[in-house]
């Protein structure tokens, strides 16, 4: 019977260790191409994409789009009579709306002037304000403040702002800066030097705009001190005040704005404006109706 | 007693190329080879040099010397005038420290090109009137960063190089606000001359 059992425990064994080297080795020497996954359904197919060239046409179309949201911004601020009465945190400043046409004014040339530059080097203008910048900028800091925030699953409805006015005041100042550090960061990325004089001459304009308003919110603050916040005792988060003279070079860091009534722990609305990039570009492809 | 008391002579802009240019006629050899450069005519093809080309080399050469006539206007007006108060002490010494610190980037970037010395052209013009009160020479101060804005600008409108670019634009997103700052210490309460909407004329720095 034995005869017949020519395969002990140890051939086995080894027998078993060599199939495995063996399935390992044809394993990586395989081709591992899956080839495209299937689709289900009847969707549509995915769209391509365009190249997202970034050329003078396209950083002069956006230094436009940043104008006229600002300009959009301003006209909202107007209409609904936003600085036509002062808040508590700054009762002695008056009804700015004026002022805040006269810096529209500003912003509103400055974007007629680069639909010029625009066109010069062939691209379209761009008339409308900047998608990205409406909707995570501006939209929000005046839904927070005007609406505030609905309640979620996991947090408590915050209320509007305790002080409109002067949320107003400080997305007026956060807007010049951004204005002005928009054109300042254009500089690099034009390629022709006359653009970059004409946008620094909007830049230059935009941060005198932006020190101005920083000496009607924070009279006599014009150089930057021991961190001058605006705290109202309530518990919530300060406020830092702006200077006339923030930094000894024109910066192109985050503009830190903070406003709205905080929330549960007081914390209010905390946004950094930061200039232009990839995300908020607006490419050739894209227009005012899409 | 200052409110919107600026002087007619700088209230009263020129057009920026035709002062420039004559500023810069009369002079003989460097400034007639520079006129070209500062005419605000050059312009970079859509590969621009990071670092500065010759041309840049000089017109960024000018910059410095201007910055550096501008510190040492300041420091005249700072030890000549009587009677300064504390809050305009500390914003003059604030913007001569500025304008020292712009004359040291650039001569970070320009290296052994560095002039290292003021312009005299442009130092005789800019000088404030010591014999005056603190209110006047703030308000004489507010036409020169003006015109140190208006001059970066024209520099700037030269400049090949995006390394020179770059430091010329962030000195006048600075130095434009400082007119505004002046004008506010100064007790000027006229947006139009806040906001500066003439550019004073640009100043000849070139020797």
């Amino acid at each position: 019977m034995n005869d017949n059992i020519t395969t002990s425990r140890r051939d086995l064994l080894r027998l078993g260790g060599m199939s495995a080297a063996i399935a390992t080795l044809l394993a990586a020497c395989g081709s591992s191409e899956a080839g495209e996954l299937g689709r289900v359904g009847f969707g549509d197919t995915v769209p391509e994409l365009g190249p997202g060239t970034v050329d003078d046409g396209v950083l002069l179309r956006t230094t436009a789009s940043v104008e006229r949201s600002i300009v959009a911004a301003y006209q909202r601020i107007i209409d609904e009579g936003l600085l036509a009465t002062p808040g508590a945190a700054f009762p002695g400043v008056g009804d700015l709306t004026e002022q805040v046409r006269l810096l529209q004014q500003h912003h509103a040339d400055a974007a007629a002037t680069i639909d010029t530059l625009t066109t010069e080097a062939g691209a379209e203008p761009w008339t409308c304000g900047n998608p990205r910048f409406d909707s995570v900028y501006i939209g929000a800091i005046m839904n927070r403040s005007l609406a505030g925030e609905e309640a979620t699953d996991a947090t408590p409805a915050i209320e509007a702002s305790d002080d409109v006015a002067r949320d107003m005041l400080n997305l007026v100042v956060s807007l010049e800066q951004l204005s002005t550090a928009t054109c300042q960061a254009m500089v690099t990325q034009v390629s022709s030097a006359a653009h970059r004089k004409t946008l620094m001459t909007i830049g230059a304009r935009s941060s005198r705009q932006a020190a101005h308003v920083a000496l009607v919110m924070n009279p006599g603050g014009y150089l930057p001190g021991s961190g001058e916040e605006l705290d109202d005792g309530s518990g919530q988060s300060p406020i830092p005040l702006p200077v006339a003279l923030p930094a000894p070079y024109g910066s192109l860091g985050a503009i830190v704005y903070v406003g709205g009534r905080g929330d549960e722990n007081g914390v209010r609305q905390r946004i950094s404006l930061e200039t232009p990039s990839l995300n908020s570009l607006t490419y050739a492809d894209d227009s005012c109706a899409s | 007693m200052h409110s919107d008391a600026i002087p007619p002579s700088a209230a009263s802009p020129t057009g920026r190329r035709a002062v420039l240019a004559a500023g810069l006629g009369v002079g003989l050899g460097a400034a007639v080879t520079l006129l070209p450069m500062l005419s605000g005519t050059a312009a970079a093809d859509g590969t621009s040099p990071k670092k500065p080309t010759d041309d840049d080399l000089e017109v960024l050469g000018v910059a410095q010397r201007l910055e550096l006539s501008l510190r040492d206007v300041y420091d005249d007006a700072i030890s000549g005038v009587a009677g300064w108060t504390d809050e305009q002490a500390a914003v003059m010494v604030a913007l001569r420290e500025a304008h020292e610190e712009f004359a040291n980037a650039l001569s970070s970037m320009l290296g052994t090109d560095a002039p290292g010395k003021r312009s005299e052209v442009a130092y005789a013009e800019l000088r404030v009137d010591t014999g005056g009160t603190p209110g006047d020479a703030i308000v004489e101060l507010w036409a020169v960063e003006s015109r140190a804005t208006a001059t970066h600008l024209e520099v700037l409108g030269s400049l090949v190089g995006t390394d020179g670019a770059e430091l010329t634009a962030a000195i006048i997103t600075a130095e434009a606000r400082h007119s505004t700052a002046l004008a506010d210490l100064a007790g000027i309460s006229d947006p139009s001359l806040r906001l500066v909407d003439e550019e004073q004329a640009p100043v000849d720095a070139t020797k």
